[in-house]
This record gives structure tokens, C-alpha cells and sequence, in this order.
């Protein structure tokens, strides 16, 4: 019994690991978090992968060849996201990776990826560390240092305000490396940061931090977390009668904001990559698709992760040969292009230089107030 | 001042929480001496159990009526979850070493939250409002609403009802008797099973209360809403002395309070680390937690 | 002396067919298997054998990653070859905390302990979380890798050898033979004179120490390390491993570190659309194994001791 278990293994092992190489299909591989602690994100992640991965198919794919692609889930895990990246490359033979949506996995298999010379193009990790591994890596989003520059900088000459407290998830490389460079920006625009407070995400009372908060004179909140913590964080401070505008990034942007936050989020500001007002065609059109897809509105992992795919799909067209190497060359002079989340170019670092809007939460609408440029 | 008597409220409101779900963790160890880990999950089964209730019977309104449906499809829900783990999960380990049975509860833990990810999706989903949580009064300067009210009465009414179960009733008597000699009771006329599955059940319940409350005041669920609120109030148990149903209330407001504290001055990126910290400080002068007994152990 | 040979050949035919044939992918889940097998080894040490049931390896695993990281990094400047020297710097320190944590620990009974080093994992986790000077939770990015297989692959087996041999002797000696003792029976132990409480501190100690081993080296092996890569998950998950293998069998963990480490990258193949069901299938496999077969695949025993005893003479081993 035991021996043919065991031959019936290696079988499959060696059926797994062969895969046939199809020279009509570019094959293309994405890690995400599908399950685990941030499975939203991948989730979210892959379907806007998928969508904008059909959609290109459908429309006779890439110079006549169609997509094949393979995305495995890493878990939320570091291990497996090593695992998975190695086995894109090694096993599956991919020519381009996209992922993760955030920084702390994107490291991971930006090491495999530039070790391998596979390009990577990560749709949403924003810690400048992703890109500085290697001239493979690639990033579809703007990094922490621009983002957290926009806050402060709309803070001071748009509001005209000048105390602000910090509310980071310190779990949150992101959310961390936002509130660091908005408490570095605002204080060079003559702001000041009256108080730095942390939470953590999963946590649903706030209460301890508003009511500090509340006792010190501040004129705005910043925080830039994710759309879980930030509602219930609005309502809260609702409740206790604060009526500071709350400050924020692209974290926020998710149905669920205003689903769960109802009315206590109105008013308040965050930077973004697109606003629902958005007229562009490209937009409304995505989700519009996205919704009869998935039946459910789109959020920015998935809206910056149909972006990667589409960014990718066009460095790949663009190429004389598919080779990592073309593909790596091509995504380095992407200018100009026209995505659901903005107009984006890929500078010296491998970093997408795009605008941020500026936008107010208004009911389910985020109405345009201002742009940045970077 | 005015900040200080703030963040007390809040304190005894977290601690209010924590108190009812420690007393769930509470129970079962008292019977059972095991540590059900997965009674964080059978709280978040709670609330989807009301919010799904109230998703299919559309139960748009706040209403008194919609609150006691949601309170119903929550508590039922819940227990029969709890009824059904107890049966499966743990009945067949109660004569195993203690260790089994813990492995076992943390596998059940385990099942659920990823299970939870994949049945409901792993997305939170906004909880819908089944009664008006009105902002009753303020206490300096601090708005009371309905919803605090609800959980600091519930936890105190559990407590007290509870205690009168266990030491004024008849079925109290036998629980009492489970949780000392397991191996007598039969010869007494006591089911094992039934006063075992009993205790699961009313913990359970517990729970399923606690989630609808909490999930009113706080409108947002997810698989792994449990997680977190499980631990520090597991904690609150132990270190309140587990097995004693005071022990569980008096470390749950404590614990609410400290963790208020700790982040209302300043030292907000421990709060984790804060329940585990006075756990172990606890444990060391007195092993069996603030108002635990002492087991004699018999050669 | 000949067991030993026959051993070292297969190790090396091993890590040639591992190089030559076969490719990064499965070199990397390989390594990762040692990995989960020293650190399944170190837990089993302290609940298998000693029958202190901890939840916070990974907690001590962290200690040890971010030691032989941060070492490596700002005092050796990243030169690989002195990562065993890190990775032994970070069991040591793992050591230490281990010590620390068990001295007034095993006073308090059963659940407690499990309790109490729950709560210590998450106090690591929340002190690194804190600690910017290691990235807080931004992590500790670019740690050294081994330039090459090879050097991996060899330190990888050593560390793994060392790890079980080291335990190996310990549980066929007098202190294994204590460990027993208290295991079974401990108020009759203490009669005999044994102080259970020292040679529990012992026991953790050596655990926690490769424990930080595993960790030291799992650092160099990802590249990238952060608080949020050794939560309580991670320490179930070692814990289903040392469970699976059987509490208190040394080969029992490798064996079942090598089936849940290659096991799933088969079953990747044949995974159900893009949902990863492992979280549902290991839960379930836990449940099961604890109702149906709590002694795992070996129990106590070591997998030497289910072959015959003719064939065992002839390899020289005297058990």
C-alpha cells in the first residue's frame, strides 16, 4: 500500500512540476494575499488582475498571442509568498510578475525576482524600499514620500490649517511610512504635530485615542490607515462631538468606507488616485464592468492592480522579442499611460509618477477638490 | 481631569465587552478545565448569524422587534455552533490529556476564521443598525449610548445570573459536581453530557449576545473580528482567576481600563503587549489569577 | 562510523541532484523544510518531551531571525560567510530569553505555561513592532543570502544534523530519561529526587535555543523579515508539524516537517481554482489526528525503532 502511495506521489510530483510551454500563449504570473490576515487586498488584487487579463484576451490578446495567467496565494505568509515567486519563476517560467499589493511581501519577491531577472511590477506597495532592490522591480502606484508630501501640502495651503495630530496603524508599513513623511512635510510648511497616537488594525474602539486627542488643541486628524479602522474611527469621533476634518490616503478608498461609516466620513479629505466623479470614459467604464463581474464595486487594489496588468500587457506589446529582458526595457519607458487610476510614467527609479487628486467623501462620492502634481 | 474621568468611561466600556466573553471562557474551563480557544470564533459566528438574519429578512429599520430578531438569530446560532464543537470536537477528547484537547480547540480556532474567510468572504461587512443606538446622556463630557448601557447591563445580569445558576439551583449543583469528580457524577444521576453540553450552550449564548451588541455599537464584522477581542478577554479570564465567574468580570473591566489608559497616555503601540504583560505579572505572585482557587492535587 | 558515511553520501547525492536537476523552486521549498523541521524539532523538544506545552516558538524565532540579521547587517557588513556565526549569535540569544522566560514559568501548571509563552511570543512581537531602529513595521529588508545552493544546502543539513543529534543524545540519556520521568509521572519524580523545575528550565532552554537557530537562518533564507512574520500562526504552525510527527518522536518532526512543507507545493497543482484550502485541510487534520490518532505518526518512538532489530544491529546502532 505504502509503495504505491508513494509511486503515486512522485507521479504527481512530476506531472506538477512539467508544465508543456504553450509558444502561442505569454505567460504571465501574480502573487497574492487570497486568504489570511490581509486577504482583502488580495482578493480585491487578483480580481482586478483577472478582469483587465480577460478584457486584453478578449480583445485578441497581446499582438495576436493571448495571456496565460497563473497566481498563486502566498496567505498572507512570507514563506509562501518566497515559495510562490520561485516557483513562478523556476517551474511555470513566467516572463513577468505581477505583485504584491503590499510592501512588506513585495520585498520578498522583488529578491527572487531580481535575482532571477524576472521583471515584477507591484500595483499598490508604496514603501520606496520595493524598487530600490534591483532594476527589475518595478511599482504602478506613487511611493509614501509623494503621497504623505500631498496631505501636508493640502493641509497648509488649501485648508490653511496647522495642528494636526497623527492617528498610524502601527502595523501598517504603509500607514507608518505615510504618517512619517506628512509629520516631516507638515513641519517644514510651517505646520505642527501636536500628537502622535497609534492603533492597530483589527481594532474597532478608538475611543482611548480620540478622547486624547480630543483634549489637545488640533485642528485636523491625520490618518492614514486603511477604510477598515478609518470608518469606525470617523463615527466615533462623531460621537464624541469632535468636528476636525479627518485627513487621509488612498487606503481609504473602498465602498466599505461609507457602507460602514454612513455619514460620519462626510466632510473629511483623502488623497486618491481617481475620484468616482471622474468623467474619463476609461473609469466609468471599468466600473461598470467590475461591478457586473463581481457584483461589487471596485476598490483602488483592484482599480491599481487592473492598471499593472494593462501596464504590463503594453510594455509586453511593445517588444521586439519577449524576452525578461524587453520587457524589463519597456516598462522603464512607459510614459503617459492612460490608466483607470491616471495618466502615469515610469521614472529613473521604476517608480509611477502620477498626480493625486485630492478628494472629499461625500456620501458614497468622493467629489474632486484639488490636484497634485508630483 | 475632565480627560481622566473620559477615559475611564471608556475603560469600563471595552471592559464591559471583554467581562462578557470572559465569563464564556470562564465557564467552560470551570466545567471542563480546558481553554475553548475557538469561543472567539463562536462569538463572531454570532454576529454573522444576525447579520444574515437580518440580510434575509430584510430587516431594514431599527426597531425593538428587528433587535430582538437579530439578538435571536445571533444567540441561536451561536450556541447551536457551540453545541455542535462541544459534540464533535471536544467530546470525543474528554478523556485525553489536557494538551489534546487545547491542540484540538486551537484547530477549531483556526478552522473557522479561514473558513469564515471563504464561506462570508474576508471582506468586513457593515452591520446593519437593528436598533437606534441613541445617545442617552453625557457623563462628562463623554456621550453614554443606548448600546453601553445594553453591554454593561447584560455583563453584570449574565454575571449575576449566572452565579445564581451555579450555586442556588439544581443544575448549578451538577455542573459543580462535572467540574470536580466527572467520574462520580453518573453514579449520582447527573448526564455528563447533558450538563456539559449545557454549559456550552449558555456560554455560547453569551457570546452570541456579546456579538450583537458589540457588532450595533461597533458596525463593522469580518472572519476574524474574534481574533483580537478573544485574546484580550481570555486573558482577563486567566488573569482574573479562571474558573471563577467574579475573577472574569473584574479582569475584564480591568484589563478595558489599563488598555484605556495605556493609549490615552501615550503609550498606544504596547497595547498588545499590555494584557500579556500583567498576565504574567499576575500569574507570578498569585498562579492561579486574581481570585482563583487553588486545586488540591491528590497523589 | 559507517552509519555516518552511508549518511554523508546521501547527503551530498541529494544536494547534487538537488542543484543540477532541479531548480530554484525546489531548492527553496527544500531549505524551508529544514527550516520547519528545526523549528518543529525545538517545540517538540519542550512539549514532546518534556510536556510543556508552548505557544510562542515563534516568538523565539524572531528573536533569533532579527539577531542574525541585525548582526550580520551592522557589524559583519553583510558578509555571508559570517552568517553561522549570526545565526549561532541568535540561538544563544534565543537561549537567554528562553532561560529568563522559564525561571518563574514552571512554577505554574499545564494551560499556564501555554498561557504564558502565548503572551511572550506577542510581547516580542509587539517590542520589534516598536523598534524602528529594526524597521518597526516596515521590517528588516536586504539580509545576506548565501550566494550560492550549495552553501545553503550544506549549512542547512549541518544546522539540521547538529539540531537532532544534539537531541537525540539528550533524549536517550539521563536528562531524556528525566524528561520521561517528569512526563509520566511528576510528583512520583520529585520523590525520586529530581527537581522538575530545573530540568524544565533546561529542557526550554535548549529548546528555545534552536528554536532561535531556525530562526537565524530562516532570516538569511527569506532576505526580508518583519514582526508581522512571526505571529501566533506561525507557532500553530510548527505546533501541527511537532503534533503530526508525534510529541516526543525527533525523526517523527522531520518526517512530517518534509510531508507539510512538500505536500502542499504538490497539491498546488491540483489546487481548486485560486482558493487555497491548506487553512481549512490543516485545521481539519489537526482535529482529526488529535480525535483518531493523537500520537501522531511515531508517538514517542523514533523511526529507527520501527525497523527490525536484525537490520538495526548490522548498522550499529545498540537500541
Amino acid at each position: 500500500m505504502k509503495q504505491i502511495l508513494s509511486i503515486l506521489a512522485a507521479v504527481l510530483f512530476v506531472v506538477g512540476c512539467t508544465k508543456k510551454s504553450n509558444d502561442n500563449e505569454i505567460l504571465i504570473g501574480s502573487y497574492s494575499s487570497n486568504t489570511g490576515a490581509t486577504a482583502t487586498f488580495g482578493v480585491y488584487q487578483l480580481r482586478g488582475t483577472e478582469m483587465a487579463i480577460e478584457e486584453i484576451n478578449a480583445k485578441g490578446g497581446i499582438n495576436g498571442k493571448k495571456i496565460k495567467h497563473i497566481n498563486y496565494d502566498n496567505k498572507s505568509n512570507s514563506d509562501e509568498t518566497l515559495a510562490v515567486v520561485n516557483r513562478l519563476i523556476s517551474q511555470d517560467k513566467v516572463v513577468a510578475i505581477l505583485g504584491e499589493a503590499t510592501s512588506g511581501r513585495s520585498k520578498i519577491g522583488a529578491q527572487v525576482a531580481q535575482q532571477n531577472k524576472v521583471p515584477m511590477l507591484s500595483s499598490s506597495a508604496t514603501n520606496p524600499d520595493v524598487t530600490k532592490t534591483g532594476n527589475y522591480i518595478f511599482r504602478a502606484c506613487f511611493i509614501d514620500p509623494f503621497q504623505g508630501m500631498v496631505m501636508a501640502k493640502f493641509m497648509t495651503e488649501n485648508l490653511k490649517l496647522k495642528r494636526a495630530a497623527i492617528m498610524r496603524d502601527i502595523k501598517n508599513d504603509y500607514s507608518v511610512g505615510l504618517s512619517d513623511i506628512f509629520a516631516e512635510k507638515l513641519k517644514g510648511m510651517g505646520g505642527e504635530i501636536v500628537t502622535d497616537i497609534s492603533y492597530q488594525e483589527g481594532d474597532i474602539d478608538f475611543k482611548s485615542q480620540l478622547t486624547s486627542i480630543k483634549a489637545k488643541n488640533v485642528d485636523a486628524i491625520f490618518i492614514p490607515g486603511y477604510y477598515n479602522e478609518v470608518a469606525l474611527v470617523a463615527k466615533q469621533a462623531k460621537e464624541l462631538g469632535m468636528t476636525q476634518p479627518l485627513l487621509g490616503g488612498d487606503g481609504w478608498s473602498s465602498p466599505k468606507l461609507h457602507e460602514i461609516a454612513k455619514t460620519a466620513i462626510d466632510g473629511s479629505y483623502f488623497s486618491n488616485h481617481y475620484t468616482t466623479e471622474s468623467t474619463d470614459p476609461k473609469t466609468v467604464d471599468f466600473v461598470k464592468a467590475f461591478k457586473a463581474k463581481y457584483n461589487e464595486v471596485p476598490d483602488v487594489m483592484a482599480a491599481l492592480a487592473y492598471d499593472a496588468a494593462y501596464m504590463m500587457a503594453e510594455a509586453i506589446s511593445k517588444t521586439k522579442e519577449i524576452t525578461s529582458e524587453n520587457i524589463r526595457d519597456e516598462l522603464s519607458k512607459i510614459k503617459d499611460f492612460h490608466g483607470v487610476t491616471g495618466k502615469m510614467s515610469m521614472d529613473a527609479n521604476r517608480d509611477a509618477v502620477k498626480s493625486a487628486v485630492v478628494v472629499q467623501v461625500q456620501g458614497d462620492q468622493y467629489k474632486f477638490i484639488t490636484s497634485v502634481n508630483p | 481631569m475632565q480627560e481622566f474621568l473620559q477615559h475611564t468611561l471608556n475603560g469600563l466600556s471595552i471592559g464591559s465587552i471583554y467581562a462578557l466573553l470572559a465569563l464564556g471562557y470562564t465557564m467552560v474551563y470551570g466545567i471542563l478545565g480546558m481553554i475553548n480557544f475557538a469561543h472567539s470564533e463562536i462569538y463572531m459566528m454570532g454576529a454573522f448569524g444576525a447579520f444574515y438574519t437580518a440580510r434575509f429578512l430584510n430587516l431594514d429599520t431599527p426597531s425593538v422587534l428587528n433587535f430582538a430578531i437579530g439578538l435571536l438569530g445571533a444567540v441561536s446560532f451561536a450556541a447551536i455552533v457551540g453545541f455542535l464543537v462541544e459534540k464533535f470536537a471536544y467530546k470525543p477528547l474528554r478523556k485525553s490529556p489536557k494538551m489534546n484537547v487545547l491542540i484540538t480547540a486551537i484547530g477549531v480556532s483556526i478552522l473557522f476564521q479561514y473558513g469564515g474567510q471563504i464561506i462570508f468572504g474576508a471582506d468586513p461587512k457593515s452591520f446593519p443598525a437593528l436598533i437606534e443606538d441613541k445617545n442617552l446622556f453625557s457623563l462628562f463630557d463623554s456621550p453614554i449610548h443606548l448600546t453601553d448601557l445594553l453591554i454593561y447591563f447584560v455583563s453584570f445580569a449574565s454575571l449575576g445570573i449566572l452565579s445564581f445558576i451555579i450555586f442556588k439551583t439544581q443544575t448549578g449543583r451538577a455542573m459543580r459536581a462535572v467540574s470536580t469528580r466527572p467520574d462520580m457524577t453518573p453514579l449520582m444521576g447527573i448526564s455528563n453530557n447533558k450538563i456539559i453540553s449545557a454549559t456550552f450552550v449558555i456560554g455560547s449564548a453569551l457570546a452570541g449576545v456579546a456579538a450583537v451588541l458589540v457588532s450595533i455599537k461597533y458596525p463593522k464584522i469580518d472572519p476574524m473580528m474574534g481574533v483580537r477581542i478573544g485574546m484580550a478577554s481570555f486573558v482577563a479570564a486567566v488573569f482574573g482567576g479562571i474558573g471563577s465567574l467574579h475573577g472574569a468580570v473584574v479582569g475584564g473591566f480591568l484589563l478595558g481600563l489599563g488598555e484605556t489608559y495605556l493609549i490615552g497616555y501615550g503609550a498606544s503601540t504596547y497595547k498588545d503587549a499590555f494584557s500579556f504583560v500583567i498576565l504574567i505579572i499576575v500569574l507570578l505572585y498569585k498562579p492561579t489569577g486574581l481570585f482563583g482557587q487553588t486545586r488540591k492535587e491528590k497523589i | 562510523m559507517k552509519k555516518y558515511l552511508v549518511f554523508l553520501v546521501l547527503v551530498i547525492s541529494l544536494g547534487v541532484v538537488l542543484n543540477s536537476f532541479l531548480n530554484s523552486y525546489i531548492q527553496a521549498i527544500f531549505i524551508s523544510f529544514i527550516v520547519n523541521a528545526i523549528m518543529a524539532l525545538s517545540l517538540n523538544f519542550i512539549t514532546g518531551l518534556a510536556d510543556q506545552f508552548s505557544l510562542g516558538h515563534a516568538g523565539l524565532m524572531a528573536i533569533g531571525a532579527y539577531t542574525s540579521a541585525v548582526l550580520n547587517k551592522e557589524f559583519f557588513s553583510d558578509q555571508w560567510m559570517l552568517i553561522p556565526l549570526g545565526v549561532l549569535a541568535g540561538g544563544l540569544l534565543a537561549a537567554v530569553a528562553g532561560y529568563l522566560v522559564s525561571l518563574p514559568s514552571f512554577r505554574l501548571k499545564g494551560d499556564y505555561i501555554a498561557i504564558v509563552t502565548l503572551g511572550l511570543a506577542e510581547i516580542v512581537r509587539v517590542l520589534l513592532l516598536n523598534w524602528k531602529h529594526v524597521g518597526g513595521p516596515r521590517g528588516y529588508n536586504a539580509i545576506t543570502k548565501f550566494p550560492d545552493f550549495w552553501y545553503a544546502y550544506g549549512f542547512a543539513i549541518f544546522l539540521l544534523f547538529v539540531t537532532f543529534m544534539t537531541m537525540h543524545r539528550l533524549k536517550v540519556s539521563w536528562f531524556g530519561r528525566n524528561l520521561w520521568a517528569i512526563n509520566e509521572d511528576d510528583i512520583a519524580a520529585e520523590v525520586m529526587g529530581l527537581e522538575i523545575a530545573k530540568t524544565k528550565r533546561y529542557a526550554f532552554t535548549i529548546s528555545s535555543f534552536f528554536a532561535g537557530i531556525g530562526g537565524g537562518f530562516y532570516s538569511h533564507h527569506l532576505g526580508y523579515i518583519s514582526p508581522g512574520s512571526f505571529g501566533f500562526i506561525i507557532s500553530v504552525q510548527i505546533l501541527i508539524i511537532a503534533v503530526l510527527g508525534g510529541l516526543g518522536s525527533l525523526s517523527g518532526s522531520i518526517m512530517a516537517a518534509a510531508i507539510l512543507t512538500f505536500l502542499p507545493e504538490l497539491l498546488r497543482s491540483v489546487q481548486a481554482g485560486s482558493l487555497d484550502l491548506r487553512m481549512i485541510i490543516y485545521p481539519i487534520l489537526l482535529i482529526l489526528m488529535m480525535i483518531l490518532r493523537p500520537q501522531g505518526l511515531f508517538g514517542r518512538k523514533e523511526i529507527f525503532e520501527y525497523v527490525p532489530k536484525k537490520i538495526r544491529a548490522k548498522l550499529g546502532m545498540h537500541r
